[in-house]
């Protein structure tokens, strides 16, 4: 096994580029939807890895350096240096192609936009939950609150998303299932 | 799993597959921003260090500690500033044991007991576990080791405010919750002695804490000016805690390493004065519904240095003794918690 240094800190390849280059393109999916845009994913992943590489011994050690790398990738998305950092509201998605807009956005845009419209805490617990399949435990872990805490945030979190969507005769939730 | 939530679930993968594609160059990315934020750290210090005169004169003491925000950061030692020391009054607590404050209480802890969320020190499988946590409220941590497979440390204390509905747990150790000044601390250790003494430690901070941290401070409202000594970091929360908008009230306190001390005092030598700071209100009041703003305020035993705010909050964000200071990302830089932490 190769090891080259970088600023001082051993970085042992090719573990860590191996690594990344296994994982990188799940994280930036899981980063995507839980920052809802391209730029932010791709800066908190970067973030997260450029502070991984450290203490990349350490992670390693670790059972699952893939909840722990994860962990670092919410941390960094829900950090309140990035909220001083990015200024920015999340707004409807940008059309880069000229086109117009020629009806309503169908139901499933709706929907999306109304998750990136989410307060951070609840967009994050329904990431966790919905697109991570995480269980409440695990998402209590990852974001380093309560489990009431994680049911409540799931819970209001839907509740936005279903008045946003104007769907109030679907069903109520099942997320304690 | 309702309909409702299967849509949810498949809107999220949909919009997945929209993320960047390539992540053949993030290993590189990462390499090359871990490389900038130490450049800028680095060139910071080497430009501090050709400066005649310090402006701060700051010298700085190591406390010989291994982390960043944890265990024997705050082991007690008077600058040399002639100032009073805050620590003369505090009970005695055993050797390797350090102090926690959080709002207006202070408890001692083991020195093997870190402050952090259980999620950051006792992930299972993590490396270098803690004996225990130090919890606060905004970090509510799930330590009890009962609850197998989450992430938990086996001791630790965790500081609320009020009075929790949730009962106490134990796990495999002893616990007790202490009522005081208006706020709880849920205190779980392995053995009855360990528990006694923390327990018998805690007091409400009248005036300052163990390092000379007030409970609670007005932004960029201070003696300011220059000293020698160890520097100790204040933080402090506004809008935290039910607390008003105005108000920072202490969240925690450490002295720094060399380190980390060099590089808020390279990056503070480098700051400049705002153009306009007789016009600009140094004070610090979020809007409604704003979101907490944590603030730092570094200083020398009763000489402040400086109050560095993460956000705007309706003022300036850096004050010194020359007044309102240009933000400053060296400096912001320089007093990010992840920064400190693993870089």
């Amino acid at each position: 096994m190769s090891t080259m240094t970088l600023d001082g800190v051993g970085v042992t390849d090719p573990d860590f580029e191996s690594w990344v280059t296994a994982r990188g393109g799940g994280l930036l999916r899981f980063a995507y939807v839980l920052t809802g845009n391209a730029a932010d994913a791709e800066d908190v992943v970067q973030d997260a890895l450029s502070r991984a590489i450290g203490a990349w011994p350490r992670i390693c050690a670790a059972d699952d350096p893939d909840a722990y790398v994860r962990r670092m990738v919410v941390n960094a998305h829900t950090s309140w240096w990035r909220k001083f950092r990015r200024r920015e509201s999340p707004v409807a998605e940008v059309r880069t192609d000229g086109s117009e807009v020629t009806g309503p956005p169908a139901y499933d845009d709706r929907l999306w936009q109304a998750c990136r419209r989410l307060p951070e805490a609840q967009r994050t617990a329904i990431v966790l939950r919905f697109y991570e399949d995480m269980d409440y435990a695990a998402i209590a872990a990852i974001t380093g609150v309560r489990e009431g805490s994680v049911r409540s945030r799931v819970s209001r979190g839907l509740d936005a998303l279903r008045a946003e969507l104007g769907d109030h005769d679907h069903e109520r939730g099942t997320a304690d299932e | 799993m309702s309909d409702f939530e299967k849509r949810v679930r498949d809107t999220l993968a949909g919009q997945a597959d929209k993320a960047p594609g390539d992540a053949s160059g993030l290993a590189d990315a990462a390499r090359a921003r871990r490389g900038r934020r130490r450049t800028a750290i680095g060139g910071a210090v080497v430009a501090a260090a050709v400066v005649a005169a310090i402006p701060l004169g700051l010298a700085l003491v190591d406390r010989g500690d291994s982390g960043g925000r944890d265990s024997a950061a705050r082991e007690s030692t008077s600058p040399d500033t002639g100032a009073a020391d805050p620590a003369s009054d505090l009970p005695e607590i055993p050797d390797g044991w350090r102090w926690e404050s959080w709002r207006n209480v202070e408890v001692a802890v083991p020195g093997d007991w870190r402050d952090g969320s259980a999620y950051d020190l006792c992930i299972p499988g993590a490396p270098n576990q803690p004996a225990g946590n130090i919890s606060r409220d905004a970090y509510q941590a799930d330590f009890e080791p009962d609850v197998e497979g989450t992430a938990s440390c086996p001791q630790g204390v965790t500081f609320l405010a009020g009075t929790p509905k949730e009962p106490i747990a134990a796990g495999d150790g002893v616990a007790k919750r202490v009522s005081l000044a208006g706020n709880t601390l849920d205190v779980v250790a392995a053995d009855q002695e360990t528990l006694d003494q923390v327990v018998a430690s805690a007091h409400e901070i009248t005036e300052t804490d163990s390092l000379g941290c007030a409970p609670s401070i007005e932004f960029g409202t201070a003696a300011f000016g220059e000293a020698e000594g160890a520097v100790t970091m204040c933080d402090y929360v506004i809008g935290g805690y039910g607390s008003d908008r105005s108000t920072p009230v202490l969240d925690s306190s450490r002295t720094l390493k060399e380190a980390q001390g060099e590089q808020l005092t390279a990056a503070l030598t480098s700051t400049r004065t705002m153009a306009n700071a007789a016009k600009v209100d140094p004070g610090c009041t979020l809007s409604k519904g704003a979101p907490p703003v944590l603030v730092h305020r570094l200083q020398v035993g009763d000489v402040v240095l400086v109050d560095i705010a993460s956000s705007d909050c309706g003022g300036t964000q850096i004050v010194t003794g020359d007044g309102p200071q240009q933000l400053d990302y060296a400096l912001l830089d320089a007093v990010d918690p992840a920064t400190m932490s693993l870089g």
